[in-house]
């Protein structure tokens, strides 16, 4: 119930006391719902596209080659340049693991040697886990701007 | 006989404890403003079942509401439901139809479009939302189930794919 105070002018005013613990349980609920729904996990989401099957490369429609990258449960890696240039760079395994260095100057290095080159298709063994492909798509995503996943790579 | 009273004991005063509800508004408003901010990234939608390992990596691409599939050693899940079965990471071979595609996972990917078409008849929403498909895959998932997977999900539409993974 809103007081009035006397003014000396004679006008009244109201003074009236603000009910926090109506706005605490508002807060109290909202709180707990959000808290319920909220995901404490840091993610983030990378964007590929998947090659169709017969088509192991998709054009790069300015550049004047394809890179392929294949990914094989010995931790090796393939990279297959082809169109105007034609080579396969071999990427031994670095004692046991892999080598994600050497693959990053690599791509680095055919990048600056065909500036237009815009998409690089990543292809793994059947058994190859998911882990190494997703660290070999984040190091292509850092030089090209488009990543796509190929069809199993053979041996 | 005197009794001393050894102990004077007296009754303590009923105080009034004051609640300091303001101090609690303050607190309560900071959280508030906390979950708030992490709910308007659209990033709650995006909690990995406990026996869900995902890969560690760095990206900065925008999440968006759109179809979710999980991939474990034992499921894939379509938004939240049972879709196909594996076993360690494998469909089973009497699951898969001719084109290599899990049948069950086919009919999911049908009733989730069907689901979507109802739920956005006008397609007022991004039409690019659309075709994606969020990814969170066990880091140990074998790249063939995953390629199975992406290509059924091809046949239905969705052709671009975000993989969920945990920022380094």
């Amino acid at each position: 119930m809103p007081k009035l105070s006397a003014h000396p002018n004679g006008e009244g005013e109201q003074d009236f006391e603000l009910n926090l613990a109506a706005i605490i349980d508002c807060f109290v609920v909202l709180i707990t719902y959000l808290l319920a729904s909220a995901s404490f996990l840091s993610v983030a989401v990378m964007d590929v596209t998947a090659a169709a099957p017969s088509a192991q490369v998709i054009s790069n429609k300015d550049a004047s080659i394809d890179v392929a990258v294949d990914l094989y449960r010995d931790h090796r890696m393939r990279i297959q340049i082809m169109g105007d240039a034609n080579r396969k760079i071999e990427i031994p395994d670095e004692g046991g693991s892999w080598n994600f260095a050497a693959f990053a100057e690599h791509l680095k290095s055919i990048k600056h040697e065909f500036p237009r080159l815009e998409v690089v298709v990543i292809s793994g063994e059947a058994d190859l886990a998911y882990d190494p492909l997703v660290r070999a798509v984040e190091i292509a995503r850092n030089t090209v701007p488009a990543v796509s996943l190929g069809s199993e790579s053979e041996r | 006989m005197r009794k001393h009273r050894f102990l004077n004991r007296k009754k303590p005063k009923n105080e009034d404890l004051a609640l300091q509800i303001t101090a609690m508004a303050d607190i309560f408003t900071v959280i508030l403003v906390f979950l708030l901010k992490s709910f308007s990234t659209g990033i709650t939608g995006i909690s990995p079942g406990t026996d869900l390992l995902l890969p560690e990596a760095s990206a900065q691409d925008q999440v968006v509401d759109t179809l979710k599939v999980e991939i474990s050693s034992d499921s894939v899940l379509l938004e939240d439901k049972l879709a196909s079965k594996l076993r360690k990471f494998r469909f089973l071979p009497d699951s898969l139809e001719s084109d290599g595609t899990p049948r069950d996972l086919n009919s999911a990917f049908i009733a989730a479009k069907k689901q979507e078409k109802s739920r956005n008849p006008a397609a007022s929403k991004d039409a690019a939302v659309l075709t994606q498909l969020l990814v969170l895959a066990d880091r140990n998932t074998p790249y063939s189930t995953l390629r199975t997977i992406l290509l059924a999900a091809g046949k239905f539409g969705y052709e671009e794919y975000k993989l969920v993974v945990i920022t380094e």
